[in-house]
């Protein structure tokens, strides 16, 4: 009987084999498809991240272009402000005109002195960069370099 | 079997790696949950910050007529700490750092420090410093020190900074200084406007501020809303005239040893004020003691707008015009003079207690004589038409310039209470009533327009985010005829030419009348000091400018025509060079070429 239910039992023994295969086959599967919609998803996310960094540091980098062009501005305009001038054209020797050493010619050529128009405001943004706290900046490894003494400020 | 094992082992591998990245990630959420830098977080929630931060606009820029830049932006920064993030090394190097690098007392910062993070109820403070009047101020630093500042707090090996943030804000910076003090304003710590220009425009210059969280996730890049950029402004205040002027007024109070003064130009055309000044100069980004000041009423910020004064003889001119449009006199009718003259029960004397004898009114106006004035308005004009020819000229009310600040001077009518008769007989050589020098400059540039009142005006032009606005010229009204602004235009320059020399311009015909007022208090009128001053326009066939020129307290003499009126030729020397304003005869020459042309 033992002989007889030998190959029956084999058998059977490879079926649940092959049913575990199977199963198990099937869920990788799925794992595996999870998998690549997982990575095409991740690698989706870190381009769109990537360009979000980039358009972020452009941000940042026109934000900082225009502080300091508005800081330039500000230099110039006391470099260049009135008393500034005077004291400077003085301290050169250089006077304002009297009336009567003023000769008025007739120029009926000359083109009329246009309005000055101002420039259109355009909103700057704070510098970001100098306002983040570390909190919102360090990763989970610099944390960990910072616990282990490797770097950090604690 | 080799081929299972495999299987199994790179399963355990995935299964691990899977494994590794979710302690991973619980580590990071317990860390930022419960880690050194929760209370970063915590604070901003608790603290009333909250994770939306208002982001301001930045304020408008101001520009004078020519595009220099009056008023722009610095940025600098605020020193905060949040308190439950600092450590105990940092609590010992922040006020160390911050000593070294900015000079401030350490023991201040320390002390701040630990007491703030003692006191469970701040999150953040801002640091301060004492100054030296013993308040205390908050502590600001510059892009450099900022930026030394960021250095560290990003260096592992530098000192220990933790908790320490910098705040951007704005300060105002005025590149003409004490120039254009008295007509811009200044704005506040707070990034409010007062007073002036800053004052009045302060909705537009300071634009829209917006509320909006702070993009650290990349994918909300570009969808942060900027806030509205205030509006620039361009004034028509031309800043060579203004220093012109300056310098002129400045001069003469020194020589003249006085207290204060002012000058104001406009063009009477389009009301446009070209110069506007005032001595003492204000320096707007050190305003602070003209607050007190202006609050304790002992000197304003816009005195061209908001102080007020009893004008003097200058009224006389709007007085003559009234009379002259109502036909009630003509420049030829006589008066006699006896030296005084009775009205409602008061004695009117003139300037110099003497009797003029038999005048005509241009001879009335020529010695500046009280009695011919009071008796004009008294027994030609009577209380109606002297009041109501006043009201038109827009005495005792504001003249809506766009200045903050504005106030309407005060002059008492028949019906109020306190008005008597000799109100009338006062008021007509310019005493018992109070008005601003933006007030009589309006009136006045009524007669050099040939009768056609404008409204002042200082912005020229609003250029915001959305376009640009150029505010046009507003006719107030028309007090008085052409051909009366003519006739009194003709009869104060004759009295210019015959009376005070000091005020003429060689090769321009001027119009003008001096003024030498007494001081009211509530005592009576000040027995030693006056207010001299003089207010003219030219040149009289094409009038493009009305000056007026104050001088308070001379110590030198009492007169406008010595003080004031030298001041007044010193302007106008430099105005025609300014505007370019040929003489008279050039002037004259080239209409005559261009007619020749024509025909």
């Amino acid at each position: 009987m033992q002989k007889k239910n030998e190959p029956e039992m084999q058998t059977q023994g490879h079926v649940l084999w092959r049913s575990v295969i199977q199963s198990t086959g099937s869920t990788l599967l799925w794992v595996l498809i999870l998998l690549v919609l997982g990575g095409l998803y991740l690698s989706v996310s870190a381009k769109a991240a990537s360009a979000g960094r980039r358009v972020m540091s452009l941000e940042d980098k026109i934000d900082a272009l225009k502080l300091t062009h508005s800081e330039i501005t500000t230099l110039h305009a006391q470099a260049t402000s009135h008393q500034r001038m005077s004291e400077l054209a003085s301290s050169m020797g250089f006077r304002p005109a009297e009336l009567n050493e003023i000769r008025f010619i007739y120029t009926p050529w000359t083109p009329e002195k246009s309005s000055f128009l101002a420039p259109v405001p355009r909103a700057v943004r704070e510098l970001r960069k100098a306002v983040l706290s570390p909190a919102y900046t360090e990763t989970l490894v610099d944390g960990l370099k910072r616990i282990l003494g490797v770097g950090g400020t604690e | 079997m080799t081929t299972a094992r495999g299987f199994v082992g790179r399963s355990a591998m995935i299964l691990f790696m899977l494994g590794l990245s979710m302690v991973a990630l619980i580590v990071q959420l317990v860390r930022v949950q419960f880690g050194p830098f929760a209370p970063v977080f915590a604070s901003q929630t608790q603290g009333g910050l909250g994770p939306v931060e208002k982001r301001d606009a930045d304020r408008g820029l101001i520009f004078d007529r020519n595009g220099k830049l009056l008023a722009t932006n610095n940025y600098l920064f605020y020193l905060e700490v949040e308190t439950r993030q600092l450590t105990d090394a940092s609590i010992k190097d922040i006020p160390v750092v911050l000593a070294e690098l900015l000079d401030l007392e350490e023991l201040e910062l320390k002390q701040q420090l630990t007491m703030m993070r003692n006191d469970s109820n701040y999150y953040r403070i801002r640091l301060r410093q004492k100054t030296s009047e013993g308040g205390w101020i908050p502590i600001t630093i510059d892009k450099v020190a900022a930026g030394i500042l960021q250095q560290f707090l990003q260096d592992p090996a530098g000192p220990d900074l933790t908790g320490l943030a910098l705040v951007p804000d704005q300060e105002r910076v005025y590149p003409a200084r004490e120039i254009m003090g008295h007509v811009i304003g200044f704005v506040n710590q707070e990034g409010e406007g007062y007073f002036g220009v800053e004052g009045f425009y302060d909705d537009w210059l300071s634009g829209k501020p917006v509320n909006f969280q702070r993009a650290y996730i990349p994918f909300d890049a570009g969808a942060q809303a900027d806030p509205t950029a205030g509006a620039n402004l361009v004034l028509t205040i031309d800043v060579d005239i203004q220093m012109s002027a300056a310098t002129a007024l400045r001069d003469a109070i020194e020589k003249t040893k006085a207290e204060s003064g002012q000058v104001v130009v406009m063009d009477p055309k389009s009301g446009e004020i070209l110069a506007m000044v005032a001595v003492p100069e204000l320096d707007p980004e050190h305003y602070e003691e003209w607050i007190r000041l202006d609050s304790d009423e002992e000197r304003v910020v816009a005195p061209a707008v908001a102080g007020q004064f009893e004008p003097g003889s200058t009224f006389k001119t709007l007085v003559m015009a009234i009379a002259l449009n109502e036909g009630v006199v003509s420049p030829g009718d006589e008066f006699m003079d006896t030296g005084e003259i009775e009205i409602g029960g008061h004695i009117i004397r003139n300037w110099d207690v003497e009797a003029y004898g038999p005048q005509n009114m241009l001879g009335c106006l020529q010695y500046s004589l009280n009695t011919c004035l009071a008796y004009v308005a008294f027994d030609k004009l009577g209380a109606a038409r002297f009041y109501a020819g006043m009201e038109d000229f827009g005495i005792g009310s504001t003249t809506g310039i766009d200045m903050a600040g504005e106030v309407s001077g005060q002059m008492r009518v028949p019906g109020d209470p306190t008005w008597t008769e000799s109100d009338l007989g006062t008021n007509a050589f310019g005493q018992g009533l109070s008005l601003t020098t933006m007030q009589l400059l309006t009136a006045v540039g009524a007669i050099a327009n040939g009768g056609v009142m404008v409204q002042p005006h200082i912005v020229q032009q609003v250029v915001g985010p959305q376009g640009e606005y150029w505010p046009k010229s507003t006719v107030l009204g028309r007090p008085i005829s052409e051909e009366t602004a003519n006739v009194i235009s003709e009869m104060l320059h004759l009295a210019l030419e015959a009376e005070s020399s000091a005020s003429l311009v060689p090769g321009y015909r001027l119009a003008g009348k001096t003024g030498t007022a007494q001081i009211a208090t509530e005592y009576g009128y000040d027995p030693h000091w006056t207010i001299a001053s003089f207010i003219g326009w030219g040149p009289l066939d094409d009038p493009q400018f009305v000056v007026f020129v104050r001088v308070d307290k001379p110590q030198i003499s009492p007169w406008g025509s010595v003080v004031a009126a030298p001041v007044f030729k010193e302007v106008v020397e430099r105005l025609v060079i300014h505007l370019a304003i040929p003489p008279d005869d050039f002037r004259d020459q080239l209409v005559e070429t261009n007619l020749g042309d024509e025909d």
